[in-house]
């Protein structure tokens, strides 16, 4: 599928889901699709558009929003697809996509410790990395370190 | 290896010596080190182990097991859920027993420093006995942090009371 075809493809999903397609400086397609329908949009670019690759799930911590990226990856041509989905700062949650791509196991785990999103449906939804009592969510750019090191100490 | 400080008498076979002197030589000349290495140092401890450096000559080899280990050299960053683990190890090692803190990371935190899981040096979690700067430090510089334990165990006395971890973790709790 050429570069062309592969822009169709992002438009048509784009439109499908009420979305929208930017087009990043490396030519990569970024289709901004809504939280809420993200199992079907994962099913669609998964066994549609045949996407069976996901490098990294990723989280972007904006003012007023989360926004949790996917990194896919179509290794029948090589092309790379980008999804992004924002979530609410404020206890946000977006579906899993850990059936469709059984990688987002882990990689939604980190996110999800990382930035405060839930991710509904997930098999394994413990931390991953961080203790279990860890405070806050350390890549939010709110996150305070001031203190941390009675925390990371506490039972010193 | 002669111990030193020996007096010649006029008696034969007979060597006057003192009980530091003794226990001190003995424990300098045999620092069994623990085999703990946590981050990317580990990599210059392996080093110092093999023939090229062969830090075995000063009698400083590695075991496998806290229950053998003198020496604790923490080679990396302590995080969270770290410390727990270094202080296990350390009270599974048997008295007496020392730490050395190698590279930057475990001197002070390093660069990873503002790292929200990142505890700001060795010596928070555990008595450091020796500092060895560097990132991570050459082979040379672990083998003369060990001449300088081996001079430090020489100035220490079987009076001195050890510090035990209790003690190190009211110390702890003044600083934070």
């Amino acid at each position: 599928m050429s570069d062309m075809d592969l822009n169709k493809a992002a438009e048509e999903l784009a439109t499908r889901f009420q979305g929208s397609v930017a087009t990043t400086a490396d030519g990569k397609f970024n289709v901004t699709v809504p939280s809420e329908s993200m199992t079907e949009v994962a099913e669609v670019v998964r066994n549609e558009m045949n996407f069976d690759l996901l490098h990294d799930v990723s989280g972007l911590d904006h003012p007023d929003s989360i926004e949790i990226v996917y990194h896919l990856y179509r290794t029948s041509d090589h092309n790379a697809l980008v999804l992004r989905a924002s979530v609410s700062r404020d206890g946000g949650s977006i579906a899993t996509v850990t059936p469709v791509w059984v990688t987002a196991n882990w990689h939604e785990r980190e996110t999800a410790e990382l930035y405060g999103v839930e991710f509904i449906g997930h098999p394994d939804p413990r931390k991953l990395l961080l203790a279990d009592d860890f405070p806050g969510f350390p890549l939010r750019k709110d996150w305070s370190h001031d203190d941390i090191d009675s925390y990371l100490l506490s039972d010193a | 290896m002669t111990p030193p400080h020996i007096s010649d008498t006029p008696m034969p076979k007979v060597l006057l010596t003192t009980v530091d002197n003794v226990f001190n030589w003995a424990r300098k000349s045999s620092l069994w080190f623990l085999t703990f290495g946590i981050a990317c140092c580990a990599i210059e401890l392996i080093s110092v182990n093999m023939s090229r450096y062969d830090l075995e000559r000063f009698g400083v080899i590695p075991r496998a097991t806290p229950r053998q280990a003198d020496v604790m050299i923490i080679a990396g960053n302590i995080n969270k859920k770290m410390v727990e683990v270094t202080q296990v190890l350390y009270e599974q090692m048997a008295d007496p027993k020392w730490v050395i803190a190698m590279g930057a990371c475990a001197v002070s935190g390093g660069v990873f420093q503002e790292g929200y899981n990142v505890v700001k040096g060795a010596d928070k979690v555990v008595p450091v006995d020796i500092y060895i700067p560097g990132c991570h430090p050459r082979p040379e510089a672990l083998m003369h942090g060990f001449m300088k334990l081996q001079e430090k165990i020489e100035s220490e006395s079987l009076k001195d009371r050890r510090m035990t971890l209790a003690d190190r973790r009211i110390e702890i709790a003044k600083h934070v």
